[in-house]
């Protein structure tokens, strides 16, 4: 909790740092404060408490994903060193907003009350709504900003549609209350509250950007600017499906047959969809987009388990594909700004041939978005996988397995412009920083694989 | 006040069921329906209002008060949203000179 | 008290469908107004006179204003020529129909729903919310200053000219 209201005021601090006029303290200024969050959150391991009449929940659960997401933040911000360089204005409010967005994302890991979810939610999508539309003169920046606010917005109706209904029949916001008022109908629910449930699951599902509920997210990742990107493809991913979690272990489980088969059929169209249109991808940020489709949809296959160690399996997965994914966007942001601007994966022609050690890292974390052993990729998919047969969900299992082996392909498509000799070589810049990340990831990236956690939550 | 309060009695909760729920497809049409983004963001509103009158009549029915108290909630998030969706019109806007939605369309596929 | 009711109902209904189908934007917002305040009457029959008085104040007063002073502000006071095409609109009145129609006919079979507590004509007035909002609802409360600073940092970001 005190970690809580600490995020809550440093964001107002980091805005007031933009007075100062100095962009060189505000990335430390920022990571010292989440460092601090973090110690403050650790802390709290293993009490496990409510406060506010049960608003908030601080359980293991919420601290594990509170500290992922700090994690993930802090390799973001040390991006920022470096990707904030040329801009000049409102760098300050880039930091702030993003502090800000991230305590939404707590919230969302630590509610028990559909008040406080709307509420995580709408924290964690403002912010994010602004920090799309960050290039003000870029007219895509700006369609990918209005894309996401107009399509949040409408998702956030249909989700509200669904917490009235859920509140009309129940008559509570509370979740472990909605459990036990959803138990005692043995399944057969009334149809005015599967409407209502369906409504918060479509609500939840655009947030992480599940299958019918994606068209949001490829138009949106490629015009935005690359670091909020990068914050939307982890950060709030991980939020999300925590929430989601959340959402399913206090408050639906045991799942109803009719959702059981709603989240089965998302699971499924989230990987065919996704990787059919990876397939076809010229530009890097909409494959990467295509890809976290797909991923979400192997979040959703441990998700589906109703297996009490699916929350460890979920955010070992969540953890390691934002590790893999952060500095993939760093590399494309410095062959972008070699290539001139262009976006295509031609960009990456040559890489190999400047800067191998790159290309080599580049192939780790490529392989372990893909899955294949022995990166903590591989480890992921496979917990997945063998929690969902042994929860006797075989046929979607085997489904995901051959759709993760076709995303492969698109992968290796990838890797082999970057090893690939250009035709008219730019010179490729990485600075000092921005190298160390993309080596401590990628050495993370493996030694994840060979040292798998799981933990008690 | 009497008078007044044996109103929820009178009128039956379907009526008003059915009423946000006629509002909301109204909204959710009107979304799909017009091209003016200010339009549509007033649809949009149209859609949270529709809520706020569920979630007012279920709390009335339940005599409960954390319904309404949701409405509150509902209310300042609409005015937030409402607050920066219109600020990226007016930034659009200055950057083509329309707010046809059908200009969103760089990003496509 | 019924024929009030379906007269508001009646007022809500046609003024929304004039949001949707008026095309001048001034005059959309005029019936979303009219919209509101039918609204806030029925916040009134279900004894939310609260609720009735901050909709009027934040909706009307300060929301449709928005609207309005960004429409004067675009200069977009006059019917704006543009139009989906023909399919489009089609579609949408289609699909508008048939989600009513749908949920219509979930919510249609309402199972017997119990009110939690016995009656009470009190809980809408200002002392019953204001207690539950500075008691139960304290944290949500507290943390939604998060929003409006992050909605107003967004607002000034993006009005801001940068030379």
């Amino acid at each position: 909790m005190s970690a809580l209201i600490f995020i809550a005021i440093f964001g107002i601090i980091v805005l007031y740092l933009g007075f100062a006029n100095n962009k060189a303290i505000l990335a430390p200024a920022a990571i010292g404060g989440l460092l601090i969050t973090m110690a403050l959150s650790i802390k709290d391991w293993g009490v496990g408490s409510k406060y506010f009449h049960d608003m908030i929940v601080v359980d293991n659960f919420s601290i594990a994903f509170n500290v992922s997401m700090l994690i993930i933040t802090i390799l973001i911000f040390l991006f920022g060193v470096n990707y904030y360089k040329r801009m000049e204005h409102h760098v300050a409010e880039q930091y702030a907003l993003m502090i800000f967005a991230l305590t939404g994302a707590f919230l969302m890991t630590s509610y028990s009350n559909l008040i406080m979810l709307f509420l995580g939610i709408e924290i964690l999508s403002i912010p994010l709504y602004i920090l799309a539309g960050g290039k003000k003169s870029s007219y895509r920046s700006n369609e990918a900003s209005f894309k996401y606010f107009l399509l949040g917005s409408f998702s956030t109706a249909f989700f509200l549609f669904g917490i009235a209904l859920v509140y009309g029949a129940s008559s509570t916001f509370y979740l472990p209350e909605i459990n036990t008022y959803i138990a005692q109908f043995n399944g057969h629910l009334p149809p005015m509250l599967m409407v209502g449930l369906l409504f918060i699951l479509i609500g939840v599902s655009f947030k992480v950007a599940v299958a019918p509920f994606h068209f949001w997210s490829p138009d949106v990742y490629e015009g935005a600017p690359t670091l909020v990107t990068a914050f939307m493809a982890t950060v709030v991913k991980t939020a999300g499906f925590a929430a989601f979690y959340r959402l399913l272990g206090m408050g639906l489980l045991p799942l109803p047959a009719a959702l059981e088969k709603t989240l089965w059929v998302m699971t499924g169209l989230s990987l065919l969809v996704g990787n059919l249109a990876a397939l076809k991808q010229s530009n890097f940020k909409r494959l990467l987009a295509y890809s976290a489709i797909v991923h979400t949809g192997f979040m959703l296959l441990a998700m589906l388990s109703q297996h009490d160690s699916a929350g460890s399996v979920l955010l070992y997965y969540t953890f390691v594909y934002s590790l893999a994914t952060i500095p993939l966007f760093i590399i494309f942001i410095h062959m972008k700004r070699s290539a001139k601007g262009l976006e295509d994966l031609v960009i990456f022609r040559g890489l190999y041939k400047q800067k191998p050690w790159v290309a080599v890292f580049m192939t780790i974390l490529l392989m372990s978005l893909a899955g294949l052993p022995p990166t903590s990729g591989f480890m992921a998919k496979y917990q997945v996988f063998t929690l969902a047969i042994s929860q006797g969900y075989i046929a979607i299992t085997i489904f995901a397995i051959v759709m993760a082996i076709i995303g492969v392909y698109y992968y290796f498509y990838v890797l082999r412009e970057a090893f690939t000799d250009s035709d008219e070589p730019n010179p490729i810049l990485i600075p000092f920083l921005n190298a160390a990340l993309i080596v401590v990831c990628g050495i993370a990236v493996v030694l994840l694989g060979l040292f798998t956690f799981t933990i008690p939550i | 006040m009497k008078e007044l309060s044996s109103a929820i009695q009178l009128i039956p909760l379907e009526n008003y069921i059915f009423l946000s729920v006629a509002l909301f497809s109204i909204g959710m049409m009107g979304v799909l329906f017009r091209r003016n983004t200010i339009a549509i963001l007033m649809c949009l509103e149209l859609m949270f209002n529709s809520v706020n009158l569920l979630l007012t009549a279920f709390s009335a029915y339940h005599s409960d008060p954390s319904g309404q108290v949701f409405v509150f909630f509902i209310m300042i998030v609409a005015a937030a949203e409402v607050a920066v969706g219109l600020s990226i019109v007016v930034m659009m806007k200055r950057n083509v000179d329309s707010i046809d939605i059908n200009l969103l369309n760089r990003l496509k596929w | 008290m019924i024929f009030l009711f379906y007269l508001l109902s009646a007022i809500m209904i046609v003024c929304a469908l004039l949001v949707v189908f008026s095309r001048n934007p001034i005059n959309n917002v005029i019936y979303l107004i009219l919209c509101f305040i039918a609204m806030a009457g029925h916040y009134i029959l279900l004894n939310a006179q609260f609720l009735a008085v901050v909709h009027i104040i934040v909706y009307t007063g300060a929301i449709m204003v928005l609207f309005l002073f960004v429409i004067m502000l675009l200069n977009l006071n006059k019917a704006i020529i543009f139009r989906k095409s023909t399919v489009t609109r089609v579609s949408a009145v289609v699909t508008g129909g048939i989600f009513f129609l749908v949920l219509l006919a979930a919510t249609r079979q309402t199972f017997e729903i119990h009110a939690k507590y016995p009656f009470n004509s009190d809980i809408g007035l200002v002392s019953g919310i204001g207690k539950a909002l500075f008691g139960e609802f304290l944290l949500p409360f507290e943390i939604s200053s998060i929003l409006f600073i992050s909605a107003m940092v967004g607002a000034m970001m993006f009005g801001k000219k940068d030379e």
